[in-house]
């Protein structure tokens, strides 16, 4: 299984598509496709959302869901880190004060 | 190619580009004597007499990577030096064009042939390139509308010796000629 | 330190304008990702892991407290709260929105800061000893040279469009404390015969994947050919750098390739026809940049070693400190303070706005205004008075960066590695924290005395792992981690690349592999005042390959 991911043009950070064409900072909402044909569609519309400069650099992730009505979670640990943020138990960090 | 004249900035227009690219070797249809004919560096240098014999004016295009040192005997007879760009990430003729212009002494036209975005062309215009015939639809729109990105500061004095440098101005900084 | 004059101020602000319109078409959509990207990495901003990330110049790692404080707004309002220190004597904010990094530009140039040519290929921010102008063994300042070299390179019309980046470091004093040996251009300033001021001439050095040591092409080359030399020398890499392959375009491809004696004599070539050009620099030019950084007013001959033994005598938390972390100066009296980023457990070279705050006000109170950033990604008060250290040392622990361990094992430096970093095959900042959790104690890293271990995420090789004395290079084999470790490199004078010393450790094992090394090192060496890197320079990797693997 497969979900599409990016960064958001305008302030970066990693965003996920659902089903409905919008991209989420949620894993929740990603749209999860079972096949190539599936996800090669979703890529053509998020190089659309590319063009019309939305977002960055989309691509697949592979994802397993771990119990039914859990997020998916990305097979490979790089993934999981894009996903989840820093390993690094990191006590410094505190949100941006500028939100979107 | 006929849109090759629409697309030719010099002297802060597009103007017509009258110069034709010489053909292959072999070529069923070699160009007319009269035509101002664009040859390549390693033809030009393999027989340089062919080609300064001819009636029409001599240009020569010179990829990326080649020395334009070994054109220092012929450069009054050559009207056009076009370098290529093959990609706007390849700076090799930006040193190209600064030999020609501050070394050999070359005062023709420099023209850069290929992929050059809008905000390069204040720096090609510092290193001596003087007219361009670029593929990048955006860069034609900037020099059309006159919104070619440039900081007008420069640390490096690089246009040649006929621009003074300011006295009591670090030497190697200058303010660009106004 | 330098201030910019006028000229300097107009062509930041011109280059923030000129950004900001950059921006400003690549959100309207006039400039797609493929034609910005190279834009925007010229001003610093890559798009990392997680989120853009900007990187802020801090030319030849000196900076004002006024400065530290305009670091310290800029990760509170825009970014996280915190920054990173980098090997590269910059900072980084992992956080930044694209569209409020023309207002962050803007911020910066008030404090005479940029981000210029922080990535991309052409030549990066100018490093230096961040010892410069207090260091006991100094020839000269190296950074008025670097200064002149910054202003130089900074949109050269010429070098904006390398083969690959290029990076060029200055030291001015025999012990190399500014790896000069790692990197495209080092120059070390030196006196010849005669007296007069000049430079040593390294080329073709970097690590990557591909790590070599610089070739020296020149054992003297006068003050006045600074320019001329370092133009003739991109010049000829410009030209005649590969292009075909990334991984094997930097200089020292070209230097490998061509042979470091041919590539000098193309190079000096060149430099015979621009030498008598505007390029020479004219002593009183020269010596007007040095003003700039000529020593603070000393108040003279303060007393202090005596206060400062008795200090020491009652106190071992503060002995260790001043043991560690405080070095000789130049002037009678003073003392320089490395202020440690990397307390135990912590990401190396991370501070929060809080402590770029109080590194300021502690810098603006005793230290003549002026922090230096090192290499090793920590932060230097360069001026102190012997006889405030206990003062430093008190605000020091209020601000929680009093860590006794400057140049001890548990200073390590890492990259950010796949917690941040887009390119990274594994992590690296947990690996330092967790080999820092294993040797905290204290006594325990005296005993051990100097190891410099270094860790990348990435076979790019940016925490240096190939100048570590152990280093240490993650990978990924089959969806896991795995960590390469290497023996017996160094970034100093005696510049040497580490040796691979076998197969890799899982990693849930690496930190005991470190540690086995460690205890082989303790028990084999020849005595306290033998380093780990004598010791290994001396018994080779043989002892060390049989604790780790076990007699093959």
């Amino acid at each position: 299984m497969h979900i599409i991911t990016a960064n958001r043009l305008a302030d970066g950070l990693v965003v996920f598509r659902s089903g409905n064409g919008r991209w989420s900072q949620i894993i929740t909402s990603a749209e999860r496709l079972e096949d190539e044909t599936a996800v090669e569609a979703a890529l053509e519309f998020a190089l659309a959302d590319v063009r019309s400069n939305r977002v960055v650099d989309p691509y697949a992730v592979e994802v397993v869901i771990p119990a039914l009505g859990k997020d998916p979670v990305p097979a490979r640990f790089r993934e999981r880190i894009r996903v989840n943020g820093p390993t690094t138990g990191h006590s410094l960090a505190r949100p941006r004060k500028r939100a979107a | 190619m006929a849109n090759e004249t629409a697309r030719l900035w010099k002297d802060g227009g597009f103007r017509p580009n009258p110069w034709q690219d010489w053909p292959e070797d072999g070529a069923l249809e070699p160009l007319d004597p009269g035509t101002d004919a664009l040859v390549p560096l390693e033809r030009f240098v393999a027989d340089p007499d062919v080609f300064l014999a001819r009636k029409g004016r001599l240009g020569v295009r010179v990829a990326a990577g080649e020395d334009v040192a070994v054109l220092a005997e012929h450069l009054e007879n050559i009207a056009l030096i076009a370098l290529e760009f093959p990609s706007f990430a390849d700076g090799r003729n930006y040193s190209a064009a600064r030999l020609l212009r501050e070394r050999l002494g070359y005062d023709g036209e420099i023209r850069a042939v290929g992929d050059v975005l809008s905000d390069q062309i204040a720096l090609m215009r510092r290193c001596g390139i003087d007219a361009f015939l670029v593929t990048h639809g955006p860069t034609r729109a900037a020099l059309q509308g006159g919104r070619i990105p440039e900081v007008r500061h420069y640390y490096q004095p690089v246009s040649g010796p006929e621009i003074e440098i300011p006295a009591g101005s670090r030497p190697w900084a200058r303010q660009p000629a106004a | 330190m330098y201030r910019y004059d006028e000229f300097d101020q107009a062509f930041v602000a011109e280059r923030v304008t000129q950004f900001r319109d950059q921006v400003a078409r690549r959100l309207a959509g006039e400039l797609n990702e493929e034609q910005f990207k190279p834009l925007r990495l010229q001003n610093g901003v890559y798009l990392q892991l997680h989120a853009y990330m900007l990187r802020v110049a801090i030319p030849y790692g000196t900076l004002s407290a006024h400065q530290m404080r305009k670091l310290a707004h800029i990760a509170r309002t825009y970014d996280k709260g915190y920054g990173h220190f980098t090997t590269r004597q910059n900072i980084q904010f992992n956080w930044p929105r694209l569209d409020d990094v023309p207002a962050i530009l803007e911020e910066l140039a008030e404090v005479e800061m940029h981000a210029i040519q922080t990535s991309g290929n052409c030549i990066r921010n100018v490093t230096a000893d961040h010892f410069a102008g207090v260091a006991a063994d100094e020839a000269a300042d190296p950074r008025p040279y670097a200064e002149i070299l910054r202003q130089w390179s900074s949109l050269h019309p010429e070098f904006l469009f390398l083969p690959r980046k290029f990076k060029i470091a200055v030291t001015g004093a025999a012990h190399d404390r500014a790896a000069i040996q790692f990197h495209d251009i080092g120059y070390e300033v030196k006196r010849n015969e005669a007296g007069e001021l000049g430079f040593a001439v390294y080329i073709g050095g970097g690590q990557g994947r591909t790590p070599m040591v610089a070739k020296k092409i020149r054992d003297f080359l006068p003050e006045e050919d600074l320019l001329a030399y370092s133009e003739a020398i991109l010049r000829v890499y410009n030209l005649h750098g590969r292009r075909d392959n990334k991984y094997k375009a930097r200089i020292k491809i070209l230097v490998f390739e061509t042979g470091a004696d041919v590539l000098k004599e193309e190079i000096e070539a060149e430099f015979t026809k621009i030498r008598a050009s505007a390029l020479r620099l004219p002593a009183d030019e020269i010596r007007r940049i040095e003003a700039y950084f000529a020593p603070p007013a000393y108040a003279i001959a303060l007393p202090g070693e005596a206060a400062l033994a008795a200090a020491r005598q009652a106190d071992p938390g503060f002995d260790r400190w001043v043991a560690s972390n405080v070095t000789g100066h130049r002037a009678a009296g003073h003392s320089i303070v490395t202020i440690s980023l990397k307390p135990i457990g912590a990401p190396p070279g991370d501070a929060t706005a809080d402590q770029m705050d109080a590194v300021a006000d502690i810098a603006a109170r005793y230290s003549h205004d002026e922090i230096r950033v090192s290499h090793e990604q920590n932060l230097v008060l360069p001026h102190v008075a012997t006889a405030d250290l206990r003062s430093v040392f008190d605000a020091l622990v209020t601000a929680g960066l009093a860590t006794a361990n400057a140049g001890l094992i548990t200073d390590i430096i890492a990259c950010p590695g796949l917690d941040y970093c887009a390119l990274a095959t594994a992590r690296s900042i947990p690996v330092a924290q967790r080999i820092s959790e294993r040797f905290a104690e204290t006594a325990r890293q005296a005993d051990i005395g100097d190891v410099k271990i270094k860790i990348s995420g990435c076979i790019n090789a940016c925490g240096h792992h190939h100048a570590g004395h152990i280093g240490i290079l993650g990978l990924e084999k089959k969806g896991e981690e795995v960590y390469q470790i290497t023996l017996g490199g160094s970034g100093d004078e005696t510049a040497s690349i580490g040796d691979i010393v076998g197969r890799g450790f899982a990693s849930d094992d690496i930190v005991d592999a470190v540690e086995t090394i460690v205890d082989t090192y303790l028990e084999r060496r020849e005595g306290a005042d033998e380093s780990f890197l004598a010791a290994y320079r001396r018994l080779g990797a043989t002892p060390f390959k049989k604790a780790l693997y076990g007699a093959a």
